[in-house]
């Protein structure tokens, strides 16, 4: 059973004491499955995970199964957690497969460890063999996220992976980053501007806001005060009046051109 | 993965070949059954010192250089991330040389044998640090402009303190520190040389894995289990010591570095651990034959091996340039 405590995290530019807080989390505590963060520009959102990720310094404290992250080794940090940035750069033109399998190289074993081949989920075997010079920007990020997912960690964190995918793979990696998490029993921590999908996917939401963790929780609230709630905080967030539609019993929000400011 | 096995071997035989060819090969021709007579039998003394004392360290002295200086390149390469990186187009050689000459013009080499390897070794970190803060702050482009600079810097400080000493070989010698050469090698550079090239290639063959994961950036290699700090730092300290390591007995050979990675790269060998690990044992097979080559032309006195290494080297600097 996989679990990430948070408490009194503060997550820092860098170890000055001075430094500006990039966000800050009081408690929150996650069960394996999908944790979507949404949140305006700035709200700290890629902060967050470059800061569980160890990227950035924090202080507080963050453990993963019992274990306090900034303790262990680098070694089990990379093995234990994954790290997908939102910009990825690449030196040199290295083929898909060769990519994927960079996500191998915190386990020694030689043989893949992933029970799941990603590039199948994710719609990348016709592009294993293809130098990374010639694919599209949709087929580079899915080719990322593939990487990312093939360490196999307890702990994923994507920054953006959906950004640049057309919507039938933004389903597609979504139904399987769902069902992974579920059948591993790991924890995936996406950021995502796209709430429509948040809404479908999400096992827990994450509202950020002004580098501060505002409201979390199922995004389908049993209770109608609840609802009422984190609506409010939806709103105030986005500075927009979101509108509410139900479909397949789910109330989906969708953001016509209002904004109330 | 295929396509680098094919090689390995392919290269290890060839330096097997060269090895075996440049050993046999100088003022006096050498036969292979003369070669083991000689070594396991005392009828040949003379041939035996030759072989003992100058032509084996020559040749295995050629082939660590190579290996040194190719594996430098790519490591190089891969680090600062630019495809033009070598320590003969950033100067490295030549503030190497910048050390070893003011060491021996100051009268150091006198005090001990490893002072002029000490001098070579400070001076190619001292410009290795600088490309490195350069690197930093700066743009891919201004690095090399700026490596061009430090290199030409270095050349005009080492003939100036030529100029200064009381020296009638003093041109001769510079041109050994500018285009390097194999002519006076003797066991003890051997010696001397060996083992710092042996822990240099060590220290940049040691990272190559994880120089893979800097392909995806600085951040997603960190997570991917890379000690940043500690690889820039084995990437500087192991092109200093291959590239003074080299300097110290031979002088400043350009181009390797450079040559032999853009040679592999146009093989498809682009995964920086194959890359490094072929870079090296390519290196040795390209300067174990190209002194083989110097010392089979019918010149007098033979060519320094330095301006064969730039013939070849420049043009293919130039290709990789303009691509």
């Amino acid at each position: 059973m996989t679990t990430l405590i948070i408490e009194n995290l503060a997550i820092k530019s860098s170890t000055k004491k001075q430094a500006p807080i990039l966000i800050s989390i009081n408690t929150a505590q996650l069960q394996p499955g999908l944790c979507v963060v949404v949140g305006p520009n700035g709200a700290g959102k890629t902060s967050l995970l470059r800061g569980l990720a160890e990227l950035l310094p924090s202080s507080g404290n963050i453990q993963l199964n019992n274990h306090v992250i900034n303790k262990q080794s680098r070694l089990w940090r990379a093995q234990n957690i994954a790290y997908l940035a939102q910009h990825n750069t690449l030196a040199w033109p290295i083929t898909s497969q060769q990519a994927i399998d960079l996500g191998n190289l915190p386990h020694t074993s030689l043989f893949t460890v992933s029970p799941v081949t990603w590039a199948e989920l994710l719609d990348l075997v016709h592009l294993l063999p293809k130098s990374m010079d010639y694919l599209s920007g949709g087929e580079l990020a899915r080719v990322h996220l593939a990487r990312a997912m093939t360490t196999n960690a307890k702990l994923t964190l994507l920054d953006e992976p959906l950004a640049h995918l057309d919507i039938r793979h933004q389903h597609l990696a979504l139904q399987a980053l769902k069902s992974w998490c579920h059948q591993q029993r790991k924890i995936v921590i996406l950021t995502l501007h796209q709430l429509d999908l948040a809404y479908q996917y999400a096992d827990v939401l994450w509202l950020l806001d002004q580098r501060h963790l505002v409201w979390q929780g199922n995004p389908m609230p049993s209770k109608n005060d609840e609802i009422e709630v984190m609506r409010g905080h939806l709103n105030t967030a986005f500075s927009i009046e979101w509108s509410w539609i139900l479909s397949k019993n789910r109330f989906i929000p969708l953001a016509y051109a209002q904004c109330t400011t | 993965m295929r396509v680098s096995l094919k090689l390995n071997i392919i290269l290890w035989i060839a330096l097997c070949a060269g090895l075996i060819a440049q050993i046999g090969k100088g003022y006096v021709d050498i036969s292979l059954t003369q070669f083991f007579n000689s070594l396991v039998t005392n009828n040949f003394p003379e041939i035996r010192h030759v072989l003992l004392e100058l032509r084996i360290p020559r040749a295995l002295l050629a082939a660590l250089v190579g290996a040194a200086l190719g594996v430098s390149g790519a490591a190089l390469q891969t680090g600062l991330q630019n495809p033009l990186a070598d320590a003969g187009v950033l100067g490295i050689g030549s503030w190497a040389s910048l050390g070893g000459v003011l060491v021996l013009y100051m009268g150091w080499s006198n005090f001990s044998i490893f002072a002029i390897p000490i001098g070579a070794l400070t001076g190619g970190l001292f410009s290795t640090l600088i490309l490195w803060w350069i690197h930093q702050h700066h743009t891919t482009a201004s690095l090399l402009i700026a490596g061009l600079a430090l290199g030409a810097f270095a050349v005009a400080g080492m003939s100036v303190i030529m100029s200064l000493s009381i020296n009638p070989f003093a041109l001769s010698e510079l041109t050994h520190w500018i285009l390097g050469s194999f002519k006076q090698v003797q066991l003890q550079d051997l010696y001397i040389s060996g083992p710092l090239l042996i822990l240099g290639i060590f220290l940049l063959l040691r990272d190559r894995r994880f120089q893979d994961a800097l392909i995806l950036g600085e951040d997603t290699a960190a997570t991917l289990g890379c000690d940043l700090r500690v690889m820039r730092a084995r990437m500087i300290w192991g092109s200093a010591l291959c590239v003074g390591g080299s300097v110290a007995s031979v002088g400043a050979i350009g181009f390797v570095g450079l040559l032999i990675p853009h040679l592999l790269r146009s093989l498809k060998i682009v995964y920086p651990s194959q890359l490094i690990q072929l870079s090296a044992i390519g290196g040795a097979v390209f300067l174990v034959w190209a002194d083989y080559l110097v010392r089979w032309l019918p010149t007098n006195p033979e060519l320094h091996i330095g301006a064969i290494t730039a013939l070849l080297g420049i043009p293919v600097f130039l290709r990789a340039m303009l691509k």
